[in-house]
Parts: structure tokens; C-alpha cells; sequence
């Protein structure tokens, strides 16, 4: 390279044209992003990612994100794709009842998480829906009450990994102390 | 040694730095690695606090769903969590840990990169003072053992800032080619920094403002060369996080977005200072008054004429019962971002000697003693029965308080005395400047920790030559620089001393 050369210049915008381009050419159009969310048939991994994008682009709250595809997602037998229901993405499109508060969680996903318990014990799945729908970081109108703690973070990755989770007992007693705590105290904002 | 001022002072600077003493530089960050070491096996097991949970809950997310969620109310950069989520991956739960020991050996780059820079600003005297203030600044290594972002983002941020310098020098030097290649390194460095924290993206271009400013003896379109590639290979490298964001959401989002909720929390009614609002909860445990209540008014209160209600319906006036809400109806944290931030300028507008009063109270938290580590004494997250809760709480709460403070006292005077004008001397000016402006909107002690190890290198400076330069310019910068630190000092006062005592374990 000789001194003072425009070259690293060329060479940087060249990657970033190439960059682009590989974009333009893998970029999902929002209607073909809510079809494959929609779709029974689609891998799981292509439906969370078209609802990831279906949900951010939107401009205003929609019934078929807030709504159909929750839906759709909680009604799956994929265990993923229900807990992908529970993430920000579709918590942020909630339809609420006439009457309820701004800040009232997501109805169907609270629905969702609270039923009552399979068998009696903690699946693993139920308890990853809880750590993702009640822990995640935004506020209680998208469903995130209280910041996770490390025994939630461990229960999650035990799950993940096949460890036994604690006792039901043990679950309980502690989300019932955690749900003692002030709220307010904790998290100013 | 360098008097840092001219060409051919560059061109020593160059050659001395073939002869820098590596040998001492590896002994002493390998001290203060195993320093930090020990710090770390000392606290654990540690729970996680504040955006540790955050952070933890985005690289679960990511771990389970393959994908990287926004915060709703920000939307940060993905780096750490993308950290994270790697190393739970690999090692489950005790990733945690993992991670946290990485940062200790990370943290090697930041001590030796201050060692450097007290190198080659002043000598191989100053350069080991540096390193022995870095090996026991507790509140900088204390960020070593948190899984907040500090450690990381230095560690990129220090080497940038260096290159940075370097390819000043070479090019005052006339050497094009090395000019360049630290230029591009530099932009590189910068570029990963942004995955980390969207922080430095408009310290960048500023930067390339000096490079232009310093090159103009080289004729316009050289000095264009110059400053544009740092920028350009910002732009590449964060390129990638930026289309995928545009093919997200639609909109284009450089780094992260953050501006609307630090707006709807720095030009809000109420004051909130993050060095001792977590301590709310041990406080009302303790039966202890809450710490606003303690805080000078003159610098908290409401604005005149505006009248707290109850937002929240929950029957009481809070700290969250803010003079505006935040943008309800908007999807996400990007689309909320103009909204609020035309909300929060409405409201300042709309109440000025409120917005001076409180902006010189955020600059008082930006300069406060305190710190992250005492604040987690003061917590109580330390291990009960532990020696860094137990009988080395007091020394070390001592010696936290003690490092930021003289780094500031002194770090102020030794930019004054005793570091000369040049091209490191611009980018410190810059780098300080650009941290006291954004720390107009949000500030508390971490939002310091970017210029500490430059606050190290000033100290290092002036503990190891002296004053170098007492002309009267100097000095009354100096004189003015301390007036307004004590007068910053004291408008925090009640706050710090009140999270001091709860950091030494005083509950009474």
C-alpha cells in the first residue's frame, strides 16, 4: 500500500456494499414474515424469527400479533414457540379488555403462566415461561414484574440441561417471597 | 522524557517506545490481575443486582430462543449480552463466574494500556506510578467481579484511544502508512466498543474532527484521508448490528438506543440518583430515613409551580410519579426515543432554573466519591461472614473512597501542571468533555469510569514529576477546575456521606 492512499478507503466500502447487498437479498417482507408465523408447517426457529420481525416493525399495537399469533404460538406443541410467545416481542402487541389498566400484564400470556399446575410439579417449561414472561426487563404492561435473581437464572439453565428442578414446595416459597417484596423499593422506576 | 509538542518530539516519542519497559508494564498487570483474582474469589458467591439481572435475562432469552430481545424500554447493544449467553452456553450457571473471571484477565488490557499512556506522555516513572494506582483502584477492579459492561467496553476503548494517539504521532512523524494502518485499527477497536455500549458513537466523530484539525499542515484532502477512515471502519465494522436492525424493525439503529428512557429519566421531575436509590430497600429495613430525604433540596426538588399526582394509582407520591410519562403508544424503545426526547426538552424548556439547579446536581454525581463497589457494601451483596463484608470492609470501603477521590484531586492537577500540550493531551480534553456533556442528562459514579484510567494517568504524571507548568493560565484553570469539584462535592454531601456509612456497615 503506498502512503497516503485512498485504498483502505476503497477496500472498507466495498465490504460494506457486499454488506448490504447480502441484506437486500435475505430481507423478509413483513407479509411474508406474519404468513410464515403463522404457519404450522414452518421450522420453529423461521416462526420466531418472522414474528421477532413482524412484531418490531409494526408502527401500532396489532390484534394479530397481540392476539391470533399469541394464540397460535401458546396453542403449539413446541415448547419453544410458546415460550416465544412470552417474550417482549408479542407481550408489547397485548390486546387488553375494556376497563383494565395501561399497565395490566398481557392477558393471554398471564393466562398462560398462572394455569394451574400439570401433574403438580414444576416442568421445566413451565418454569422457563415464568422466568421469561415475569423477569423480562420493561415494565409491568408487557408483563416483567420484579428483576430475575440468581436461583430463577439456575432453575432455567437446569432446565435447559436436564437437572431435576427443586420440590414444588421449594419453587413456591420462593416465589411467594419474592412476590413480598416491594416492588416500589426495589425498582424506582 | 516527551514534551509531546512537535514532529520530531513525536519522532522520539516513536522511538522511546520501542524501548518501553515491557517487562515492568507485565509484572505490574499481572499484579493487578491477581489482585483482582483474589478480589473475585473473595466475594463469591455473588448474587445478581439491577442491569445484571437485565442482561442475565437477555442471554437466557437468547440462550433458549436464538434471538437477542430489546429491552423495551432501551434497546442496548448486544455484546454482553452475546457474552453471556456464550459462556452459560459452555459452562451453564457457573458461566457467571466464567465470565467474571475473563474480566479479570481482561482487565490486564486496561492496566497496561494506562501504563503506556503514562509512558508516553511523561516516563518509566510515571508509568509504573499508574500501574501500582491501577493495580489497587478497588472501584475500577471492582468491575471486574459485576457483569455491567465497564470491564469489556475499557478494555476495547483504552487500545482505540491508544492507536488513536499513535496514529497521531506517526503521522506527525510523516509516517503515512503507519498513520493509517492506526487509524484503521483504531476505527476497528471503536467499532467492537459500539457492540459493547452505544456510548462512544459520537466520540468517534469528534475524534475525527482533531485528526482533521492536526492534519491540516498536510493539505485538506490528506487531512480528509485521515479522519474519515476511523469513522468509515466504525461504520463497517457496526454494520452488520445495524442492517439486521433495519431488517428488524425498520428503522436504522447504530449500536443501541437508549436516548428516550435517559431522557424520561434526566429531564423528569424527580431526581434519581442511581449511586443510592438501590439502597432504598436496606435502608426502610434498617429503619433508616430514605437518602432523598436527607439530599439538599435546592438541587432535588420538583420543579416550581408543578404538582405531583399519583400516576400509578397506588395512592402514594413516589419517585416514579414522574412529571411526564413516557410515550405509551409507541411499540418500542426506538420509536420512543424522539417523543420522549422532545417531551423532556418541552419540560425543560418549560422549567429552566430547574433544569440548571439539577444539571448541577447530575454533574455532582458524576464526580462523586462513591462508586459501584460501595454501593454494593452498602448493600450488603458481599458474602455475610466473608472478609470483604467482614473484617476488610472498613479498609477497603476506605481505600474505594479514597482512589476516587485523590484520582480526581490530582488527576485535575496534573492535567494542569504537568501534562503539556499535544496531540495525547487533545484526546484526554476530548474524552473528558465528551464524558462531563453526556453526563448532562444521566450521571452517577459508573457513568466516571471512562475517564479513571485518564484520571490515573494525570495522577501518575504528577506524582512522579511535579508541577511541570505553573504559568498563570494554568493555574487559575486548575484553582477554577477545584472550586467547581468541591462545589460538586458539596451538593451531593447528605447522599454521600449517608451511602458511605452504609458502605462501612454504620446503621445507626
Amino acid at each position: 500500500m503506498r502512503p497516503r492512499s485512498w485504498m483502505p478507503h476503497l477496500v472498507l466500502l466495498a465490504i460494506a456494499a457486499s454488506m448490504a447487498l447480502v441484506a437486500g437479498v435475505k430481507h423478509l417482507s413483513t407479509e411474508e414474515a406474519l404468513r410464515v408465523a403463522f404457519d404450522g408447517e414452518a421450522p420453529t426457529d423461521d416462526r420466531l424469527w418472522a414474528a421477532h420481525v413482524a412484531a418490531n416493525r409494526a408502527v401500532a399495537r396489532d390484534p394479530r400479533l397481540g392476539d391470533a399469533l399469541v394464540r397460535a404460538f401458546l396453542s403449539a406443541d413446541d415448547e419453544r414457540l410458546r415460550e416465544g410467545a412470552l417474550t417482549i416481542d408479542l407481550s408489547r402487541h397485548a390486546i387488553h379488555p375494556p376497563g383494565a389498566r395501561p399497565d395490566a400484564a398481557p392477558p393471554l400470556q398471564s393466562a398462560y403462566v398462572y394455569a394451574a399446575l400439570e401433574g403438580g410439579e414444576y416442568t421445566p417449561h413451565r418454569v422457563r415461561s415464568r422466568v421469561l414472561f415475569r423477569r423480562k426487563v420493561g415494565g409491568s404492561s408487557v408483563g416483567g414484574i420484579r428483576r430475575m435473581a440468581l436461583p430463577e437464572a439456575r432453575w432455567f439453565m437446569d432446565s435447559l440441561r436436564g437437572t431435576p428442578l427443586p420440590p414444588r414446595e421449594e419453587i413456591d416459597r420462593y416465589l411467594i417471597e419474592r412476590s413480598r417484596e416491594p416492588v416500589n423499593l426495589r425498582k424506582p422506576r | 522524557m516527551s514534551t509531546d509538542t512537535s514532529p520530531s518530539a513525536s519522532a522520539a516519542v516513536g522511538r522511546a517506545l520501542a524501548r518501553a519497559p515491557w517487562g515492568t508494564i507485565a509484572t505490574i498487570a499481572l499484579v493487578g490481575v491477581a489482585l483482582r483474582g483474589l478480589l473475585l474469589w473473595l466475594v463469591l458467591p455473588l448474587d445478581i443486582q439491577s442491569d445484571e439481572a437485565n442482561y442475565l435475562y437477555l442471554a437466557l432469552a437468547k440462550e433458549r430462543l436464538g434471538i437477542y430481545y430489546d429491552q423495551h424500554r432501551y434497546f442496548w447493544p448486544p455484546g454482553y449480552p452475546w457474552l453471556l449467553s456464550k459462556s452459560i452456553h459452555a459452562f451453564g450457571i457457573e458461566g457467571l463466574n466464567v465470565l467474571r473471571a475473563f474480566q479479570v484477565a481482561l482487565s490486564s488490557v486496561i492496566g497496561v494500556t494506562t501504563m503506556l499512556f503514562a509512558w508516553r506522555l511523561f516516563s518509566r516513572r510515571a508509568a509504573i506510578v499508574a500501574g501500582v494506582i491501577w493495580a489497587v483502584d478497588l472501584p475500577l477492579g471492582a468491575y471486574t467481579h459485576f457483569l455491567w459492561t465497564e470491564t469489556v467496553f475499557l478494555s476495547l476503548l483504552l487500545p482505540a484511544l491508544w492507536h488513536f494517539v499513535r496514529a497521531l504521532d506517526l503521522a506527525d512523524e510523516g509516517d503515512d502508512l503507519g498513520a493509517t494502518r492506526r487509524l484503521l485499527l483504531s476505527g476497528v477497536l471503536f467499532g467492537v466498543a459500539l457492540y459493547i455500549k452505544e456510548y462512544v458513537l459520537f466520540l468517534v466523530p469528534v475524534l475525527a474532527a482533531v485528526v482533521a484539525l492536526r492534519s491540516r499542515g498536510a493539505g485538506w484532502q490528506e487531512a480528509l484521508r485521515r479522519a474519515s477512515l476511523p469513522v468509515l471502519a466504525v461504520a463497517v465494522v457496526t454494520l452488520p448490528w445495524t442492517l439486521r436492525n433495519h431488517e428488524v424493525y425498520g428503522r436504522t439503529v447504530v449500536g443501541g438506543a437508549t436516548l428516550g428512557e435517559n431522557v424520561f429519566v434526566g429531564l423528569n421531575a424527580r431526581s434519581m440518583n442511581f449511586d443510592v436509590l438501590p439502597l432504598r430497600k436496606r435502608r426502610a429495613d434498617l429503619g433508616l430515613p430514605q437518602i432523598e430525604t436527607l439530599a439538599r433540596t435546592s438541587f432535588t426538588e420538583v420543579p416550581a409551580g408543578w404538582v405531583p399526582e399519583d400516576r400509578d394509582g397506588n395512592g402514594e407520591i413516589e419517585v416514579r410519579d414522574a412529571g411526564w410519562d413516557r410515550e405509551f403508544d409507541a411499540i418500542h424503545a426506538i420509536d420512543r426515543h424522539s417523543s420522549q426526547l422532545r417531551a423532556g426538552l418541552a419540560f425543560a424548556a418549560e422549567h429552566p432554573a430547574w433544569t440548571l439547579r439539577t444539571r448541577l446536581k447530575k454533574w455532582s454525581e458524576l464526580v462523586t466519591p462513591l462508586s459501584f463497589f460501595t454501593r454494593h457494601q452498602a448493600m450488603g451483596m458481599y458474602p455475610e461472614g466473608g472478609v470483604v463484608a467482614g473484617a476488610l470492609r472498613g479498609p477497603l470501603v476506605f481505600l474505594a473512597l479514597a482512589v476516587s477521590t485523590l484520582t480526581m484531586l490530582l488527576g485535575a492537577a496534573g492535567y494542569f501542571l504537568t501534562l503539556r500540550r499535544g496531540p495525547c493531551r487533545a484526546v484526554f480534553t476530548v474524552l473528558i468533555g465528551y464524558v462531563v456533556l453526556t453526563s448532562l442528562l444521566v450521571a452517577m459514579s459508573r457513568f466516571r469510569v471512562p475517564l479513571e484510567p485518564v484520571l490515573i494517568v494525570m495522577t501518575a504524571g504528577l506524582l512522579a514529576h511535579g508541577p511541570q507548568d505553573r504559568s498563570r493560565s494554568r493555574v487559575v484553570g486548575l484553582a477554577v477546575t477545584l472550586l467547581v469539584l468541591t462545589g460538586l462535592w458539596w451538593i451531593s454531601w447528605p447522599e454521600t456521606v449517608a451511602a458511605a456509612q452504609m458502605a462501612l456497615g454504620v446503621t445507626r
